[in-house]
Formats: C-alpha cells, structure tokens, sequence
C-alpha cells in the first residue's frame, strides 16, 4: 500500500516535471521566434504566446497567482504592442546577420557567465511536490517584504504619471 | 534542467537587445530577458526549501518588468512623433 502511494507521488511528481519542460520549451521556442521574426504582427503573437507558456510552466509548479500575474502583464504588454505597431508598421525590423553573429557570441559569453555563477547549485534538478497558497505568499510579502511591497506600489503609481507626462509632452 | 529554460531565456533576450537595431526590438529582448530572470526565480524557490521568497522576488520582477514595458512604449512613442521611425540612435532626438 505505501508503496503504491510513494509510485503514485512519483508519477505526480514526473508529471508535474514533464509539463514544466514542455511549456518551458514551448516559450524557449517562442521567444527565439519573437527575436528573429521581422514582421510586427509575428513579433506580437510570439511574444505572447512566450508569456503565455510561461504561465502555464508556472501553473504547472502549482503557483496559480504568478501565473495570473504573468498572463495579465503579457496580455497587455501584447495589447500596447498590437497598437504600437500600428504606428510604425512600415519600418521593418530587420537584423544584420554580422550584428546577430555578434550577438549570439555575447549571448554565448553570458551563458558561459550564468553557467559559472551556477557551479555551486544543481542545474538538473526534480522539482518538489508542493503548492504555496495565496494567504501564506500574502502573509509572507506583508511579514518579511513589507518595504518591497511599498516600495513597488510607489514606483508603479509614479511611472503612472510619469508615462502620461511623456506621452503627452 | 528547469533551470535551463529560464538560462536559455535570459540569453535570447540578451542575444534580442544586443542584436536590436530598433528601438521595439530593444523592448522585446528586455522582456524576454525579464521572464527569464523571473522563472529562474521561481524555479530556484521550487527546486530549494521554501517557496515564498522566490515567488514574491518573481512577482517583484514581473512588477519592474511591467513599469519597464510601460516608460519604453511611452519612450517609443515619443521617439516616432519626433523622428517617424523608433530607432535606438533617435533616442538622443527627444533629450532636448
């Protein structure tokens, strides 16, 4: 009995893990294709099914709150792109295959820096079973990030302003 | 390999604003590069022992990220009403 138990949790947990990689892939996938695509319209699906596969990798973990939080803020990023693109829809976007070339050798050289900050940790890892619920995240953020909290509430309500100042100079 | 996805991010959206010579590809590689950071996050709360510091930093970048969204399309459409075209090099237009 307890073994079918401990199979079972084992499955979940593989499940669990397996949808991870498969969403997190799905937005790996995405996003490159949001870089190297050079129609707007392309660009904006893309970037939004990213952050949509990223919010499922995240629902997949069982963090349905950030989850929200992602699919909202990639939601109406996408949106203000949409419009945005209306503006400039006759600029194309094309990338210079040397400055790409150049790119990706950064790119490389910044993946080298993250691998050697990750020496220390496992970079192939299980994820855990468990599932944080919205009462604890809100008693942690008001308990210990109290200041965060604050402070973050204050930045966005002053980018408010001044976004509507620089739009309308 | 979880982390790799948010590592494999962070570097598309780097690659994405090195190689940006538009402004709106500039936003579009930072943005990555803000899901990238945020996943790791979270994905380094899941793999330790408690979950609760790692979701709210990754609430806290989402948050930036989204601050960040909203000055960079202010910026851009600032930059096309003076220049028609949002250019990286226009920006130095809209100092004065």
């Amino acid at each position: 009995m307890k073994n079918g138990s401990e199979c079972a949790r084992w499955k979940k947990w593989n499940n669990s893990e397996m949808d991870v990689l498969f969403f997190g892939s799905l937005a790996v996938v995405f996003s490159f294709g949001a870089i190297i695509a050079r129609s707007t319209r392309a660009i904006f699906w893309l970037l939004w099914l990213s952050g949509l596969a990223l919010g499922c990798t995240y629902l997949s973990i069982g963090s349905d709150f950030l989850a929200f939080i992602q699919v909202l803020l990639v939601t109406v990023s996408g949106v203000l792109y949409f419009f945005f693109g209306f503006l400039h829809s006759h600029q194309s976007r094309a990338v210079e295959p040397r400055k790409f070339i150049v790119s990706l050798l950064l790119g490389l050289v910044f993946l080298a820096l993250l691998g050697f900050g990750f020496s220390g940790h496992a970079l192939f890892s299980v994820l855990p079973n468990s599932n944080l619920g919205l009462v604890q995240l809100g008693q942690y953020l008001v308990g210990h990030q109290f200041l965060s909290l604050e402070l973050m509430g204050i930045l966005l309500f002053v980018v408010i302003i001044g976004v509507g100042v620089l739009a309308r100079r | 390999m979880i982390y790799l996805i948010s590592v494999i991010l962070s570097v598309l959206g780097f690659v994405g604003i090195a190689s940006s010579q538009s402004f709106i590809g500039f936003i579009v590689g930072t943005q990555i590069l803000f899901f990238g950071f945020s996943s790791l996050f979270v994905f380094i709360a899941y793999g330790g022992g408690s979950q609760e510091p790692g979701l709210a930093f990754g609430i806290f970048i989402l948050a930036i990220g989204a601050v960040y969204q909203a000055v960079s399309y202010a910026l851009a459409a600032r930059i096309y009403q003076r220049s028609n075209r949002v250019a990286i090099s226009d920006l130095k237009r809209i100092r004065n």
